[in-house]
């Protein structure tokens, strides 16, 4: 439904396409960020990281703090550029775009989920979700709050819809921003330890929201320290110091446990 | 040498709020200069008003006799009560301009200048010379003589002025000197040169050397009553020995002026406290909403165990300096500020600024006011940290906390489809202290400067009114009486002259018989005067509305209207009431059948009929009322000027519509320009404080903007939302700009009508003041503009990393 609605508006192209792999969600080449930490010296969040992820891929990133996580996930959020190296999202290079051309991609192309919810305190849930369809505009004025109310209703949060955040629970908090960061039907949703803030069972809900969204052929990049979430990943990418240490393919190892079993 | 790690934190904290601490300290030195200049100003203009016409000792009781010989001066000198006495006289003139225009001139006579007793003209640096032939000009005229300068020549030779005498002749007199009279309304308000000779000149100019004023002064004036039964007795005794008084005048013991420059005082004293409010709810805010920050910091260093000392001390080093700046920058611009504003009054209000020097005590407290109240606003959050657990205060995110306003906001504020604006007009309801401060002191000084163009326009729309109900459009005050019909054949014979018309003046007394007996009122006998108009019988100039009543048959001979001024200051006279109009020795009842109104004149009206029988003046006109053909005054004015000439009956005075006008005008804006000040100065801390608050908006959301980016939101589109919470609290200052002036107006028109005009007073919106609030508003969206695009240029990481 969603998809239909969007698909009926989406009329301009992401800027700079290039020829990529149509399977490939996410492409980072050899990507380096350093930050200024003195006048004479630079620290490295991140020291020439190369992934890449296909689309519909559920991958989690673990590493300790400081290992450079969020670094990476603001730079596939297209919220950060890359020192050194190309950042390739959805086939559109995000390198020397110019912010306002980024900012109307991000909208279109990634849904993001905070730990802390993010959600704008003076408006209501529904109010959150529209408003990230109306700073977008692709889907249409008039299909806007029915949109946002079968949003809020796959995240089982038609009641509340005209409640402000302050009068919904953490779970509920987290269950509205998810509904947002899928207001414009983008096909990556990243996201920063989403359930970080929840207890056990509500982030168990989460991570069963967030495997709908694999199902459905979104592509999701979430970084974690949930061993529920991480273990629901298809992969899991682990950074250490800025550096890729491991990238497995949980997915893989999945399918050939049950074969190994009946062996 | 090693920085403590103190001093490093306030180091640090300056160079992240160093856009905050500028807003601060610029709104600390502006509020400062503000409240220092508005408490100055009324500091000094209060004392040095009342000392200014002390200085004047002016005289209490004014008799009248046709000679002042020396024998009656010291007769009077000698009665008890009386401290001083002195001989005067006045007279009217008028005073050539290079142009061909005559401008009025009174002129008095004083016996001498170094012997002056009382109502003293002061010379500025110069002693009196002796003996000299000279003018002595009131320096408020300056500017009127100044706009001709062929008259005042700037040669070694001493400039002179061409004055016409009474028999028509023109003299050249030298202008010896500029004086002060500190006793009598500025010449530029009251449009007539006051001059001051001694009996040889005035012999020079064709007038008797002769006095005809007896000034008394009291040893000591409690009250009106007390100089009025002075005055009574002077009479009953100046009688017995044979030298009536023609007319005994108690005089007010206070300037001309006072009421006009009481209001004026009244308003700076609301300038100060307004400044004084803002400046500090300002100040209270700014600081306190910079240092909200701060508490989750507050709560790290008391987990660090930091004692609450040691965190005062902490932020004190940082506000401190700030505030101090303030006080070194602010204060000697505020005291720079007050002494122009003192400056300006001096020269409009004609007054002598003897001690420019504030009191200490005021300007000590201004001094601890401006350390105290910033620092209060520190200590606000501080405290507010200081009670709560190390905990809380580290969790507290400083923004997330939704108020009652917010929440009432959320509930009724919604625009369909429009959830970004949406957004932004609630924004404007989360800090609604802030709202509200911003709102009065945005709507307050567009409410006052647009109360002040309102209430100018319908005070000139008064005028106006009142001038064209007069029916003339010049009026000619001759010397000499002559008959009517003599003194409109000289004026009809000036070219465009329409209408020409002979009426008569006389000063009454009144006695009003309705009440009791005249003679159990004898202190209130002399204080009840007005002047009878006579008015042709035919005639066409007689214009003035009748409000009340009906106007007197022509052929009646005890009728008379009253204007509604003369009624409202002896509210026991009403129409259909009976009174005894007492001219010298004649008395004559009369009956009040109509009200009439016309602007500030305590008069009666009456046909020739009455006005003879109580007067006994008989066909004796003195002033000519012209109605001209088309709207060329000067013209007129010069003809009839010059054909009054030739006819060896100079004019004392030739007062067209527009002079009335321009004298009207200088009347308002003296309260006016203050009005203005006090609009300029709270719009502009109003604006000032919606670009400060945009600052500390943007400042205080970096987490709201990066939430925006990350769906999507170019900056354009979040400038323009943050732009909007500006605008939006532009807007609606501006519609309550609009009501306050209009409420303000229409309570200003209702004093002005009943208490200074005493004519209908209707609002009349000013367009001009509304065009000028526009710019004003647009002035301060441009602000808010760029302080939005300064603000908002924080990178989406940036942004995003926020906490």
């Amino acid at each position: 439904m969603i998809a239909d609605a969007i698909q009926n508006s989406v009329t301009t192209p992401p800027p700079h396409s290039v020829s990529v792999s149509k399977i490939a969600m996410i492409e980072l080449n050899a990507v380096t960020k350093s930050f200024p930490s003195s006048a004479s010296q630079a620290s490295h969040a991140l020291r020439g990281v190369t992934i890449k992820v296909l689309t519909g891929e559920y991958v989690a990133v673990l590493g300790k703090s400081g290992s450079g996580k969020s670094t990476l996930l603001n730079l596939v959020a297209g919220l950060d550029r890359p020192s050194a190296g190309s950042v390739c999202i959805a086939g559109s290079l995000l390198a020397d775009q110019p912010v306002s051309a980024l900012a109307r991609w991000r909208g279109r192309q990634v849904g993001v989920v905070f730990q802390f919810f993010q959600l704008l305190p003076t408006l209501t849930a529904l109010e959150n979700i529209m408003l990230a369809m109306e700073l977008v505009a692709v889907v249409p004025t008039s299909k806007r709050r029915r949109v946002a109310l079968d949003l809020l209703a796959r995240v089982d949060l038609c009641e509340h819809a005209n409640k402000l955040p302050s009068m919904l629970s953490g779970g509920q908090q987290q269950r509205a921003a998810i509904a947002r960061a899928l207001a414009n039907d983008p096909p990556l949703v990243v996201a920063d330890e989403p359930t970080g803030n929840l207890d056990t069972e509500t982030a168990h809900d989460i991570n069963g929201l967030f495997q709908q969204l694999v199902a459905e052929g979104k592509t999701l990049f979430i970084v974690t320290h949930d061993a529920n979430i991480a273990g629901a990943a298809d992969r899991i990418i682990e950074l250490k110091d800025g550096l890729v240490v491991a990238d497995t393919s949980v997915k893989s190892a999945r399918m050939a446990a049950p074969r190994s079993a009946k062996a | 040498m090693r920085m403590s790690m103190r001093w490093k934190k306030v180091q640090g904290d300056i160079q992240l709020y160093r856009t905050q601490l500028f807003a601060i300290a610029l709104i600390l030195i502006l509020g400062e200069a503000g409240v220092t200049a508005a408490l100055n100003a009324h500091a000094v203009l209060k004392r040095e008003i009342a000392a200014s016409f002390v200085s004047a000792s002016a005289a209490d009781i004014s008799l009248s006799f046709e000679h002042v010989e020396p024998p009656l001066l010291a007769i009077v000198a000698a009665e008890p009560g009386v401290a001083a006495v002195e001989a005067r006289r006045r007279f009217y003139t008028r005073v050539a301009a290079n142009d061909g225009r005559w401008l009025s001139m009174r002129i008095t006579v004083i016996p001498d200048f170094a012997l002056q007793k009382m109502d003293f003209l002061h010379m500025h640096g110069a002693l009196w010379p002796v003996g000299d032939e000279g003018i002595y000009l009131e320096q408020s005229g300056q500017t009127l003589i100044d706009a001709r300068p062929a008259i005042v020549g700037v040669s070694d030779k001493p400039p002179t002025l061409k004055i016409r005498t009474s028999s028509g002749d023109i003299v050249s007199a030298p202008l010896t000197a500029f004086v002060h009279d500190p006793g009598i309304a500025p010449s530029t308000q009251e449009r007539i040169l006051e001059a001051y000779v001694t009996p040889k000149t005035a012999l020079m100019l064709g007038q008797s050397a002769n006095f005809d004023q007896l000034m008394v002064k009291m040893q000591k004036r409690i009250s009106f009553n007390e100089a009025a039964a002075l005055g009574a007795a002077l009479q009953v005794t100046l009688a017995k020995l044979g030298a009536p008084a023609l007319r005994m005048e108690v005089l007010p013991a206070m300037h001309p002026h006072n009421a006009l420059m009481n209001a004026m005082l009244n308003v700076l004293r609301v300038l100060a406290v307004m400044a004084f409010i803002c400046s500090a709810a300002m100040a209270s805010y700014t600081v306190s909403a910079c240092m909200r920050r701060e508490v989750r910091v507050i709560g790290i260093m008391k987990t660090m165990g930091a004692s609450g000392f040691q965190i005062c001390k902490q932020y004190l080093s940082l506000i401190g300096p700030i505030v101090l700046l303030a006080v070194a920058f602010g204060l000697p611009l505020g005291i720079l500020l007050g002494r122009a504003v003192i400056q300006y009054y001096a020269v409009s209000l004609n007054i002598d600024i003897n001690d420019p020097h504030v009191p200490s005590s005021l300007m000590i407290q201004q001094i601890a006011l401006a350390i105290c109240i910033p620092l209060i606003a520190v200590a606000v959050p501080m405290l507010r940290a200081s009670r709560m657990t190390a905990q809380a205060a580290v969790n507290d995110a400083g923004i997330v906390e939704l108020d009652l306003a917010s929440r009432f906001a959320a509930k009724f504020v919604k625009l369909p489809n429009q959830i970004g604006l949406t957004l932004a007009l609630r924004n404007t309801w989360r800090r609604p202290w802030r709202l509200m401060i911003m709102l009065l002191g945005l709507a307050a000084g567009g409410g006052l400067m647009l109360m002040t163009h309102n209430s100018m326009e319908s005070f000139m729309r008064v005028v106006d009114t009142s001038l064209a109900n007069q029916g003339h459009d010049i009026a000619v005050r001759v010397r000499r009486v002559q008959p009517a019909s003599d003194l409109e054949m000289i004026a009809r014979a000036v070219p465009n002259v329409k209408i020409a018309e002979g009426w008569r003046r006389a000063g009454v007394d009144l006695i009003d018989t309705d009440r009791a007996p005249a003679s159990s009122r004898a202190d209130e006998t002399n204080s009840k005067r007005a002047t009878l108009v006579g008015y042709p019988a035919e005639t066409k100039l007689f214009k003035l509305p009748v409000v009340s009543g009906r106007l007197p048959s022509a052929d009646a001979a005890h009728e008379v209207l009253a204007t509604r001024a003369l009624l409202e200051v002896y509210p026991t006279l009403q129409v259909g009431a009976t009174i005894a109009l007492k001219s010298g020795l004649r008395q004559v009842t009369v009956t009040i059948v109509g009200l009439v109104e016309e602007i500030a004149s305590a008069k009666l009206y009456t046909n020739f009929a009455t006005f003879d029988a109580v007067t006994g003046l008989g066909d004796a006109a003195d002033v000519i009322r012209i109605k001209i053909n088309g709207d060329q005054l000067e013209p007129v004015v010069s003809g009839l000027d010059q054909a009054f000439l030739s006819a060896q009956n100079p004019p004392s005075a030739v007062i067209s519509r527009s002079v009335v006008r321009d004298g009207l005008e200088e009347h308002f804006k003296v309260v006016s320009d203050v009005v203005r000040m006090v609009a300029l100065a709270a719009a502009l801390i109003g604006g000032i404080m919606l670009a400060a608050t945009t600052l500390l908006n943007i400042s205080e959301r970096t987490r709201e903007i990066g939430i925006l980016c990350t769906l999507g939101a170019t900056p354009r589109k979040i400038g323009l939302l943050l732009f909007a919470e500006g605008a939006s609290v532009m807007f609606f200052s501006f519609i309550l700009a609009v009501l306050i002036s209009i409420w303000l107006a229409l309570a200003i028109l209702n004093v002005a009508e009943h208490q200074m005009l005493h004519v209908a007073a209707p609002l009349h919106f000013s367009f001009k003041g509304l065009a000028i609030l526009v710019s004003g508003a647009i002035v301060v969206l441009l602000s808010v503009l760029v302080t939005v695009a300064y603000a908002a240029r924080k990178t989406i990481r940036e942004a995003v990393a926020y906490e």
